[in-house]
């Protein structure tokens, strides 16, 4: 049996930039799995900082499926997310400060171990910090 | 293609994380157990050493009279300090039988118990009892030979409880919190904290969410209307802080240098201070000067340099868009120089070892005025107006814990006789989330 891993997809389109309310949706699936192994399943949109400074992260969307509260978890066929995405932060690749959005799904297994994946995407589009004007 | 994600490392050095979180999270429940043990062990000293006694004594002792018949304050040695207990020889009667034995409270009986290092306390209350005199006494039924004069130790040793029961309600919340939190992941406590956070919003304001989340809030810098363009920005409170402090420091240093000063010369002349002391004191002291220019230095500009006035045709701003600006400067000045310019700054706060460091990145600057050797007289403040453009695909204004991205004006001075100045207004920047091109009214 394979490496067990989670692959996540956007609905129907190749682009992965949304605009501020518009509606994120696509599905994720858990590959090499078998299904008594998994205890729960975290699905979130989220944001976090990366750069210079510490992590700062905050969940936009938050869902979680656990086996333990009687939720029904399918590895036969894809499990789906949907949200309309807010005006704010936007995504941002500046000198020290970047904002990053992306979906993240967390898979709880039995014996402690966890498989996590994530899927970025821009929200916004905000220009990227020219590296000659932060330097001055 | 998903990207893989392991966040095993939760410290981070510059741009490298290190540090498993398994263990940080196993190393913060044991420092909150340890806590939780020590409160414990000291609850468990100070119920056996204090509350059982002065229960004991409350329930089992019978109340008596008796006889004073010699007094002494009782001394011993600990760690080579002596200590000092109150010793009251009484002479007592039960059913018949006559007993005598020195005593105060109920921990003197005990042959190492009751001292303290407060000589003061111990011979005050000796010398409240007389010999010859008699006293009201209590004494144990089961063993007739205890008896005691004090049937409460002081009040203020109950301050000790404090101690041991903040470890223990510490301890227990910080580990029940980890314990709960032990296989959470980062995600779920996010949505926890966020969902703690809207109940909060929600009570206070019975609203919505916010429109922009994590923008600094605009309504607080709207409340104030201009005279001249719709918006009076309000100035940065971070300037006057900072005088405050350096006036607090140089008080400081100057009044402990000072003091300490007299002190060594003091006892120069007394013969009980070596001069050495004062050598190494006095480019102490000379330190002292530097805070003291500088709190000047900023006092008088705080206070002589008159007001400045930001007023903006609209606020928040959005990128894309074009507004008035209107800049005011009294005073009785003559300028040699008077800046304003819209500033970006990227801050960043991260630790470093032990330490948090802050740095701060300007990414956008925009000049909008920049004059030279004109005069402001006390009666007519120099105004101007101009316009300028927040270029689309900038950045709004976002907050975060330890991120920010924060726009300001910046007005900046030189005039004759005085020191430069910098004032800050923070203002607050939206996406231009319909693209729409206001124009200024």
């Amino acid at each position: 049996m394979s490496k067990p891993y989670v692959s996540i997809w956007f609905d129907g389109r190749g682009c992965r930039r949304y605009a501020p309310g518009e509606t994120l949706a696509g599905s994720y699936r858990v590959e090499s799995v078998v299904q008594d192994e998994i205890k729960a399943v975290e699905i979130s949109v989220l944001w976090y900082t990366d750069g210079k400074g510490s992590e700062d992260l905050s969940v936009h969307m938050f869902k979680r499926l656990s086996a333990e509260d009687g939720d029904w978890i399918d590895t036969r066929k894809p499990g789906r997310f949907r949200t309309v995405l807010p005006n704010s932060p936007l995504s941002y690749d500046g000198a020290i400060v970047k904002i990053r959005w992306c979906v993240r799904v967390r898979v709880f297994l039995s014996g402690g171990k966890e498989l996590v994946e994530e899927l970025p995407f821009m929200l916004g589009e905000v220009a990227a910090v020219r590296r000659s004007v932060a330097a001055s | 293609m998903a990207r893989g994600y392991n966040r095993l490392f939760v410290k981070k050095r510059k741009h490298r994380r290190t540090g498993s979180s398994t263990w940080g999270r196993a190393w913060e429940a044991m420092f909150f157990a340890g806590l939780c043990a020590a409160g414990l062990l000291g609850l468990i000293v100070f119920v056996l050493g204090r509350v059982v006694p002065e229960w004991k004594v409350r329930n089992d002792f019978e109340k008596n009279t008796c006889l004073v018949l010699d007094k002494r304050v009782g001394e011993s040695e600990e760690d080579n300090t002596l200590v000092y207990r109150p010793e009251i020889r009484i002479a007592y009667e039960v059913d018949g039988a006559e007993y005598e034995i020195w005593t105060y409270d109920i921990w003197t009986l005990d042959t190492h118990g009751g001292y303290t290092a407060d000589e003061q306390r111990v011979r005050q209350i000796v010398g409240h009892f007389q010999v010859g005199r008699r006293y009201m006494c209590w004494y144990n039924p089961k063993a007739p030979g205890e008896a005691i004069l004090a049937k409460r130790g002081p009040w203020w040793d109950w301050l000790a409880f404090f101690v041991p029961a903040s470890l223990v309600i510490l301890g227990s919340v910080g580990l029940a919190y980890r314990l709960v939190m032990w296989n959470t992941s980062v995600e779920r406590r996010a949505a926890l904290a966020k969902r703690r956070d809207q109940i909060e919003v929600f009570a206070r304001k019975a609203g919505e969410g916010p429109e922009f989340p994590h923008i600094p809030d605009s309504r607080t810098t709207n409340d104030s209307p201009g005279t001249h363009l719709a918006y009076r920005l309000p100035t940065s409170t971070s300037s006057g802080i900072l005088t405050a402090l350096v006036v607090g420091v140089a008080a400081l240093w100057n009044f402990a240098s000072i003091t300490l000063l007299i002190s060594y010369v003091q006892g120069l002349l007394n013969g009980t201070t070596h001069w050495a002391n004062i050598l190494i004191l006095l480019p102490l002291a000379a330190f002292g000067v530097w805070p003291v220019m500088l709190a000047s230095r900023r006092l008088v500009v705080l206070l002589g340099i008159g007001p400045t006035l930001i007023e903006m045709s609209g606020h928040p701003l959005k990128p894309g868009n074009s507004y008035r600006i209107f800049i005011g400067q009294s005073g009785k000045l003559q300028m040699l120089r008077l800046r304003a310019v819209l500033v970006c700054d990227e801050e960043a706060t991260y630790r470093q070892g032990t330490n948090t460091r802050k740095e701060t990145r300007r990414v956008y600057e925009d000049l909008l005025l920049d004059r030279e050797d004109f005069e402001i007289q006390r009666q007519r403040p120099f105004e101007t107006e101009c316009v300028f453009t927040l270029p689309e695909g900038l950045m709004h204004s976002f907050e975060s814990p330890r991120n920010r991205v924060a726009w300001k004006i910046l007005v900046m001075g030189e005039a004759e006789g005085w020191p430069p100045f910098e004032r800050v207004f923070r203002i607050v920047v939206h996406p231009n989330l319909s693209n729409e091109s206001d124009q200024p009214s």
